[in-house]
């Protein structure tokens, strides 16, 4: 088939030698990222010399996205494109295997898991398997939600946009060091509020609180979920009901996209209150920024257990 | 000869001018495919369609019966950042009862050319409307719809070559895709395109606002068909297609796709043209659920015209990603028979399918 070797020869001698051109130092660098929270973040650490897109929103569950080749266009146009890694986003890589952009793939200067150095909760042991449930084999992929963990994907972000823009590396540090300050601060606020719960038990619809969790001290006692990403079974609920009403559980936590009915049923059954939390910036109105996420979580559950 | 070595350098030229500019991601997540043990396996996954057929034709020999259609291997992995692989081999009965082990797909992907271009080559699906490339597990409903087994036969469009595609620079998804092909002749009974032939397709994706996507398509494809005893007809087909989605909630959506397809056949009496379409539509209720129905109207390929038409009402039930349940009915016009499929699709390992 000579035609077929022939165009064979000639894309393999287009691909050894293109490389991606230089970016144009004058436009500002167009970032793509997962979530709404990541793009909080590299807006933060960018400032005026970033263009930030998130391409899902904060109401959207990240397990079940549907890529849309409208999207590929975004990642095309990336010089720097933002990751959760950890398989919670594993529908991006169609759109960045389309894009052709080299620069946002695996190994390139603008591709980045921002879970690359983040210190990884329940991470399985040995053999995983379906029959356990819709479980991440690289551990619990919901660490944006530990807002120390914010300081290492900052980082990240301000070392990926000072190898894009050297000349304004330092313009990056300082807001990198501007948002730790805010965070400390913040962190502080939070902490002073919690403070009186700290060892309180909670369940949650998902298995998405445990970094938080950790950070405020609270215990998760169960889930609603029988198993992750599983709709709880009759036997399974009645379980959970049993430890609610004996360990005066007082709050269940759900992400707005989930199903309340079930959860507004238990809580009636023992007591506790169903309490909607958004897991995302932009997932409930108001709630407009990382710092805000915190703001607005950490006071909804202060008002329910201080009752 | 020279050709295959010239290749051969071009091959090594690629892995090293990567390698030179490839940086580590040391701790990142590895990608599909990437994350094997330090023997470096691929991606293995199994899909597999379990059926059972009910129908009212006495004659059908897998009435009333469960059966394995089909059991599809797949290893998949990446050979380098920029090039992946994707291997399929398919168990797949046949309706006589009969099951071949087919290499269903076997294809390299270059995922960065030259500016805007990718390109695969090795033997799949050729990038022909919207639903030739989708693997059934994928389809929204059992069976493929009369008018592309009619036009392709029963195992698509399906060939060896190479194809390049290229995202036009332009402000919103347009994808030009050309291929040059060589198939092998159909089964016996069937029709199909064989030995080689060209597809082109445009395919083109809108952002209505950000919930919704409309998306179109113009594909064409040129060869010959096996005219047996002793000749070979000019066939040449064109197809358009459309596909709208709507995401008005987290889980929910709704889907709106048709293809049209029309056939041109130089056959030893003349010219014949064939037509055919379906058009489908379904609701996603929630992560588990969801209910379409579909309608088929489509001629034949042979030089005796022949018209099926019929009406599908289709219900899956999702327990993961890739595993579920089905409950189609279907009634065929003509015949003024019904039929009905319950279909059950599971899914071990790691499966992955490019944007489609």
């Amino acid at each position: 088939m000579p035609k077929i070797n022939f165009l064979i020869f000639i894309l393999l001698i287009s691909i050894a030698f293109s490389r991606a051109p230089a970016a144009d130092k004058l436009q500002p660098i167009n970032v793509v990222a997962a979530t709404p929270d990541l793009a909080d973040l590299a807006r933060t650490a960018g400032g005026d010399k970033v263009n930030v897109i998130s391409l899902t929103k904060g109401a959207q569950d990240l397990h079940s996205i549907e890529p849309r080749p409208s999207m590929v266009m975004l990642v095309k146009r990336a010089d720097l494109l933002i990751r959760i890694g950890m398989d919670l986003d594993l529908w991006m890589q169609s759109l960045i295997d389309a894009s052709r952009n080299s620069k946002v793939m695996f190994g390139g200067p603008g591709y980045l898991d921002a879970s690359a150095n983040i210190s990884k909760l329940e991470v399985p042991a040995g053999k995983v398997e379906a029959s356990m449930g819709d479980i991440h084999i690289y551990g619990n992929p919901h660490y944006w939600l530990d807002p120390e963990n914010s300081k290492i994907i900052i980082e990240a972000i301000v070392k990926k946009l000072c190898r894009l823009r050297p000349e304004f590396c330092e313009y990056f540090k300082t807001n990198q060091k501007d948002f730790n300050q805010k965070l400390d601060s913040a962190n502080k606020r939070w902490k002073e509020t919690l403070k009186p719960f700290a060892g309180s038990e909670i369940v949650t619809y998902h298995n998405s609180w445990p970094y938080f969790a950790k950070r405020f001290g609270f215990k998760l006692a169960g889930f609603i979920e029988s198993k992750p990403g599983i709709p709880p079974a009759p036997a399974h609920i009645i379980s959970l009901e049993d430890t609610m009403k004996k360990n005066k559980i007082k709050v269940i936590l759900v992400e707005p996209y989930l199903d309340i009915n079930t959860v507004k049923r238990i809580a009636a059954d023992t007591g506790a209150t169903a309490l909607v939390l958004p897991p995302s910036v932009g997932a409930v109105h108001g709630v407009n920024s990382y710092i805000g996420l915190f703001d607005y979580n950490v006071d909804k559950i202060a008002e329910i257990l201080k009752k | 000869m020279k050709i295959r070595i010239l290749i051969v350098i071009n091959l090594f030229l690629v892995f090293l001018v990567n390698f030179l500019f490839a940086q580590e991601e040391s701790g990142a997540t590895p990608l599909p495919g990437m994350r094997g043990t330090p023997a470096n396996t691929p991606d293995i996954s199994v899909i597999g369609d379990i059926r059972s057929r009910f129908s009212q034709r006495q004659s059908d020999p897998d009435r009333n019966k469960i059966f394995v259609k089909e059991i599809e291997i797949a290893m998949q992995g990446y050979l380098y950042p920029e090039v992946r692989s994707d291997v399929f081999f398919a168990f797949d009965r046949e309706i006589d009862g009969t099951v071949n082990t087919e290499l269903e797909e076997a294809y390299v992907t270059f995922l960065k050319l030259y500016g805007g271009i990718n390109g695969k080559a090795g033997k799949m699906l050729v990038d022909f409307g919207k639903l030739n490339k989708l693997h059934p597990e994928l389809w929204l409903f059992v069976e493929r719809p009369p008018v592309l087994s009619g036009f392709f036969g029963d195992h698509g469009l399906n060939a060896s070559g190479a194809d390049i595609a290229y995202l036009l620079p332009l402000p919103f998804f347009l994808q030009a895709s050309a291929g040059l092909w060589n198939a092998e002749p159909p089964a016996a009974g069937e029709f199909g395109l064989s030995g080689e032939f060209r597809s082109a397709r445009l395919w083109s994706s809108f952002p209505i606002n950000d919930t919704s996507e409309l998306e179109i398509g113009a594909s064409g494809a040129g060869g010959t068909v096996p005219d047996f005893p002793v000749s070979r007809d000019d066939v040449s087909l064109a197809g358009a297609d459309i596909t709208y989605k709507l995401w008005p909630a987290t889980y929910a959506r709704f889907i709106f796709q048709g293809e049209f397809l029309q056939l041109t056949r130089q056959i030893a009496a003349g010219e014949i043209k064939r037509n055919g379409f379906y058009g489908y539509a379904g609701y996603k209720f929630d992560r588990y659920w969801d209910a379409g129905a579909r309608y088929d109207w489509a001629e034949n390929a042979l030089p005796l015209k022949e018209q099926k038409s019929g009406v599908s009402l289709i219900i899956t039930d999702r327990l993961t990603e890739v595993t579920r349940a089905r409950l189609q009915v279907s009634y065929n016009i003509e015949s003024m028979n019904y039929e009905g499929f319950l279909q059950f699709i599971f899914g071990i390992g790691p499966h992955s399918h490019a944007l489609r």
